[in-house]
């Protein structure tokens, strides 16, 4: 990847400026950042959605060589959760401390439960729930909630107490644009 | 946060005789006596349900099958269940494994309480096995209640006319005293099913035994209802010698706080060890750091003797003499010897003491290496005198307390 970081940053993307982002990162319109989240996009580029949260303490590592690490939308990473998969789908729900471990790839609709792992062998169908101790995986009918109107209090809410990542760097995103 | 503080390392014996942590303990203040779980009565004295606190009566709570109506948990991994509403109506999600009452056929329903859940396909049968054994006990009983003489009264006109319908209360306790006896038929065999069934009716997914437990009454080619949450009891403790209260918490389920309570931290020395114990070698003397903590409202007089032998670690150190100021104290001059004066104390703060004892441990102490200490402690009184508050005293018996003893085991793992 290019030495220098091009970081591009939707103009309503709410991104805290304590979070640390490395490479190429792009993420795209209405996405929320909270403070101390990681993005290390140095070994490969991270492609984010729409609509994304991520908690305080989230780390987005892309540790293939070079191969896009690419986020659907109205995805929920939460606080402290680790992940370093190649695909993410889009209504998902990475819980709190858990862990998506390289190469590995979550379609739609999936829950992880707090600390669970996804091994780098996996690939999660659509609506696939990962819980318990021992990392159990099931169907479930029950569709993720997207949440419009947590995200939309965060949209409001984080700007009055947050200092928001350089307001000045942030580019257009018609440029460049993740594949989906 | 007893892993925290250590509080496991050290165990204290119990009057009789077990050996417990010290926040285990409490101390009856009447007996002059520590008690553990034991050796104390426990008493229920609130019913409630741990999710949402509402409390419930004793009759209320057996109407319930001591399970709370509107608390659920997950059946698949027992967390808790929340409500989603969905064009009016409700149903049930688990935010950790995403199982919904849905999956298990459930219609949605208009609000959270009262939930369906499996009832015993036998309970009728049940309910006339036990009235047949009622109507049994009444006649066993009867011979003894003529004995008693309570149909011993004699007749008279008064009973005949029943004016106060007294005849029917008669004719009814007569028809108690010999009921009818149709005895309940015998429950039918039925065939034991195979092993082909059982296979073929199962579903996939195989369940655990906690999921078994927690619903036992479904069968595995049913679906998994949701669990109602079982009450909780909260128990208030007193004395089994002079049964006066021990711990009373205050009115209410959501207060932490105690109407009466005598732990042993509020009169025993809170005795703890202030570092870790270095690797144990034979033959060799190791240092065991202890840290002692007056928290009692009186000052104190403490005598601490390591015992050796019987299995405990050799101790060479002497036995010590210790006088604790309260820990409401206000002067900070603490009495006693100073720290810079002696071998064995290492620091001295207000109420506390830290202490360095030498240990000489054996082969045979390496694989669970124990100290025994025998503590003597003695209070100036004025705990007793705040203890009898309901009681004035005379002068002539604001004698000084009792003195305690109290055998300690310090776990140097």
């Amino acid at each position: 990847m290019t030495e220098t970081s091009t970081v591009s940053i939707a103009s309503s993307a709410i991104v805290c400026v304590e979070a640390d982002i490395k490479g190429e990162v792009i993420i795209k319109e209405g996405c929320v950042v909270h403070p101390f989240v990681v993005f290390d996009a140095t070994k490969g580029p991270i492609y984010v959605g729409e609509n994304n949260i991520f908690e305080e303490y989230a780390v987005i590592r892309n540790n293939s060589d070079g191969q896009p690490m690419i986020i659907g939308d109205w995805n929920i990473f939460q606080v402290h959760s680790k992940s370093s998969a190649k695909y993410v789908g889009s209504r998902n729900v990475i819980g709190v401390h858990a862990v998506l471990e390289d190469g590995c790839s979550v379609s739609d609709d999936c829950s992880v439960g707090a600390k669970c792992t996804v091994f780098s062998h996996q690939n999660l169908e659509p609506s696939v729930s990962v819980y318990a101790a021992t990392n159990l995986s099931r169907t479930t009918k029950t569709p993720n909630m997207t949440s419009p109107h947590q995200i939309e209090f965060l949209r409001k809410i984080l700007p009055s107490y947050h200092h928001l990542y350089g307001k000045k760097k942030a580019v257009a995103t018609a440029s460049a644009s993740a594949a989906q | 946060m007893s892993e925290l503080l250590q509080y496991s390392r050290i165990k204290y014996e119990c009057t009789c005789g077990k050996f417990r942590t010290l926040p285990d303990l409490v101390f009856c203040r009447y007996c002059f006596k520590i008690k553990c779980d034991d050796c104390s009565l426990g008493e229920v004295d609130n019913i409630f349900c741990p999710r949402c606190l509402e409390p419930s009566s004793v009759p209320e709570a057996r109407l319930k099958k001591h399970k709370c109506a509107s608390c659920n948990d997950c059946p698949k991994c027992a967390n808790v269940l929340s409500a989603r509403t969905e064009n009016d109506n409700v149903y049930l999600v688990c935010q950790y494994c995403r199982w919904s009452s849905r999956e298990a056929n459930q219609e949605d329903q208009e609000n959270t309480k009262s939930w369906p859940t499996k009832e015993n396909p036998l309970v009728n049968q049940l309910g006339e096995v036990t009235a047949y054994m009622k109507r049994l006990e009444l006649i066993e009983n009867a011979p003894k209640d003529l004995k008693k003489g309570k149909s011993g009264k004699a007749w008279t006109a008064f009973h005949l006319k029943d004016k106060f319908g007294f005849q029917q209360m008669v004719d009814k306790r007569k028809k108690a005293l010999a009921p009818e006896m149709n005895p309940v038929d015998a429950h039918a065999p039925t065939e034991a099913p195979t092993l082909e069934d059982e296979i073929k009716e199962r579903t996939d997914d195989l369940r655990t035994l906690d999921q078994i437990i927690m619903q036992p009454l479904i069968n595995i080619s049913e679906p998994l209802l949701p669990v109602q949450v079982p009450l909780a009891g909260r128990v208030q403790v007193r004395c089994d010698e002079c049964e006066r209260t021990l711990i009373k918490r205050d009115f209410g389920v959501t207060t932490f706080k105690f109407k009466i309570s005598s732990f042993a931290r509020q009169f025993v020395p809170d005795i703890r060890m202030s570092r870790p114990v270095d690797d144990l070698k034979v033959g060799e003397t190791s240092h065991v750091f202890l840290s002692i903590t007056n928290l009692s409202s009186s000052a104190m007089d403490l005598t601490i003797a390591p015992q050796s032998g019987n299995g405990f670690i050799q101790c060479s150190s002497d036995p010590i003499q210790l006088l604790l100021p309260s820990s409401r104290a206000s002067d900070t001059a603490a009495p006693g010897v100073h720290a810079d004066q002696s071998d064995v104390i290492v620091f001295r703060q207000h109420n506390r003491v830290g202490l360095r004892l030498d240990v000489i441990p054996t082969e045979m102490d390496l694989s669970s290496p124990c100290l025994n200490l025998l503590i003597t402690y003695c209070q100036d009184g004025s705990f007793r005198l705040s203890s009898a508050s309901d009681k004035i005293l005379k002068p002539e018996e604001t004698c000084p307390d009792p003195i305690l003893s109290a055998n300690l085991k310090v776990d140097l793992r």
